[in-house]
Order: C-alpha cells, then structure tokens, then sequence
C-alpha cells in the first residue's frame, strides 16, 4: 500500500515537473521577439519656423509621424499652426520645402494651406522653390497655415526605414 | 487511518506536485536562457531602456548569429556600439546598404528619437533577438554582486536544511521485502 502511494507520489511529481516544462516552453514562446516585417513607415518629422517678419505659434516641430506606408489610414501627416504678419506693410507669404534628403521628392505629396487658400499641392519636388501661389496678410493678421503630406499609393519604395525632416520655410513679399 | 492523517497526506501531495511544478518551470526558463550557448546562440542581459516597452531593462535577450543580408528591416539586431567597442547594443534595424562589401546598417532604439550609424562587413556576422526573457537578467545582475553569490551559495544550504528537518519530522515507515510492513525492531532478533 505504502510503495503503491510512493510510486504514486513519484510519477504525480515527475508529471507535475513536466508541466512546468511545458508551462516554460509556452511562456518562451509567448516571449519570442515577431521578425521584421521586412519594411518599415517613414519616420516624418515637420518643422515650421518664424522669420523676422512672420510669428508661427507654434514653431518649430510641428508633428511627427511614425510609421507612414501608402494605403494605410496613417498614410499621412496633418498639422497646423498659426502664423502672424509682424510687419507694418500687408505682405504675400508662400513657402518652399526644405527636406533633409532628395530621396522622398517623388514619394511624397504636400498640401500646405493658408487661411484656407492653397498655396501648394503636388509632389515634394516640386516645393524645392518658393510656391507660385501666396496668401495676404494685413498687418497684424493672423492666419491659420494647414500642412497635409501623404504618401500616395503609388509610393512603392524609396520611404522604407526612413527618418526624414522636412522644413518648411516661408517667405514674404511686401504688397 | 484518522481524517487528519488523511488530509495532512493530501496536502503534503499537494505541495510536493506544486514544489516539482515550480522546479520544472525553473528549469525550463534556465533552459531557455543558457540552453542556447548549445547550439552556438548567447544570451545578454539588457542594461537600458532604449528598447521599451518591447525589451524591458533587465530582461534577457537570447540571440542568434546571423549575416547582415539576412536580417530584415524591422528586426532587433545586437551589434558592437561604434562609439564603444567593448559594448553590445540591441536595437531595431531600420535600414540596410551595401556598398562595396559593406553593409550600412541603420538602427534604432524604439524609445529612442535618434539613430545611429554602424557598418559591418557584408560576409560578417551580427545578432537577431528570437526572444526575451522577462526580468531574469536582474536575478543574473544580483547574483554577480558580492550579495548575490553569497545568496547563491547559502540557498542549497538552506534548502538542503528544510529537506532534512522535514525528512526528521516526517513519521518513519518501515517497509519489509516486496512492500510488507517490517516487524517492529523491538521484536526483531540480534
């Protein structure tokens, strides 16, 4: 009787080890790293400064995106700021893009707006010089600049892993 | 055979299979991180937290040799940090070129914002995480202080201690050949 519950005692201990094993195992495997998805979103960062005749508020970084690919629903980067005529003279404000590589000037497509007026719509290539089309601004104004970038279906490649900043510099006429 | 005895049994049943459970549990994830230096992968203990929330700091990460081309962008790689070579850092591997023999390797940390720069030689080798193990490498850390070797070498001495005070407590059973109860020894003949 007493060998019987010993072997007994012996095996419920070898299957109670076992399954803390397997119980091991399981967790491991829970834990295992997922590989690369073999490519990664575009990493954006845009960047707005004031000049001497315009305040942005806010300036600097506007937004960050992480992650972007073409045909997801973080496929683009929105931000706004306000920008402000500290000048006495009414001026006209367009913008150029000033991005930290060349790489992304087919891939992406920006949209800047300025009071609800577009000032740029098209491929970042075409931002390299300042825009054709401007916005007023009376002195003291303010008015509310919209920045969109996309990166459009028929961005293949060329925007995987990257970490890029584009700044957008405006610049003024007097009227 | 009272109730008491008979509870008392299961409980002791009870904890012996919970007690063998938890050893195999160890020994399992012992297994799984050292396990790996059999079949030529290391293990490291993660010092930071540039890797959070994916590697927490104290965790161990078990790596596995591979080539610069195999790896894909996207995974965690550990590779010799290029402002110090005596360091090993396990980031995420967000681009790759090869030039000339060469593979440019771009990384970076998920908590971290900034990137850095390393090259290693196209036909080289450098570490892909498989997986981590959650806190261990504190224990592993403990263990190397002067603290935790003498907790290492006083926890078998302790352990052994209880095994023996509870083998003394526990009632003797006298067993005869092939499972028969003995005769008591005060019977027994000289």
């Amino acid at each position: 009787m007493i060998a019987t519950r010993q072997r007994l005692d012996r095996r419920l201990g070898a299957l109670a080890f076992l399954a803390g094993l397997a119980l091991a195992a399981f967790l491991v495997l829970g834990w295992r790293l997922a590989p690369g998805p073999g490519e990664l979103g575009l990493e954006l960062r845009l960047v707005v400064n004031s000049t001497g005749e315009l305040g942005v508020s806010p300036a600097g970084q506007l937004a960050v995106g992480r992650g972007l690919r073409p045909r997801t629903d973080r496929d683009g980067l929105d931000a706004q700021t306000t920008v402000r005529n500290q000048t006495a003279d009414p001026l006209r404000v367009t913008v150029r893009g000033r991005p930290s590589s060349r790489d992304l000037d087919r891939a992406l497509v920006v949209t800047v707006r300025m009071a609800g007026r577009p000032l740029f719509d098209g491929p970042l290539a075409g931002l390299r010089a300042f825009s054709r089309r401007g916005a007023s601004l009376a002195p003291g104004e303010r008015a509310q600049l919209s920045v969109s970038v996309r990166l459009p279906a028929h961005a293949q490649s060329g925007y995987q892993a990257r970490v890029e900043d584009l700044t957008l510099e405006l610049g003024t006429k007097a009227r | 055979m009272t109730g008491f005895a008979a509870v008392g049994r299961l409980l002791r049943r009870c904890v012996a299979i919970v007690a063998w459970a938890v050893a195999g549990l160890v020994v399992g994830i012992a297994l799984a991180a050292v396990g790996p230096y059999a079949i030529g992968a290391r293990s490291f203990t993660v010092l930071s937290g540039s890797m959070e929330p994916t590697i927490h700091t104290g965790d161990v990460v078990v790596v596995r040799s591979i080539a610069p081309l195999e790896a894909r962008i996207g995974d965690v790689v550990t590779f010799r940090d290029p402002q110090n070579n005596r360091k090993l850092v396990t980031h995420r591997l967000r681009r790759v070129d090869v030039v000339d023999g060469t593979a440019a390797m771009v990384t970076k940390g998920d908590a971290n914002n900034t990137t850095e720069k390393w090259s290693v030689s196209a036909s080289g080798r450098i570490g892909r995480v498989q997986y981590r193990i959650p806190y261990i490498g504190r224990v592993f850390s403990s263990v190397r202080g002067r603290g935790g070797g003498f907790f290492v070498l006083l926890l078998p001495v302790i352990l052994l201690g209880i095994y023996e005070v509870i083998r003394l407590w526990r009632p003797k059973r006298h067993e005869g050949i092939k499972g028969k109860p003995r005769l008591p020894i005060d019977n027994c003949a000289e």
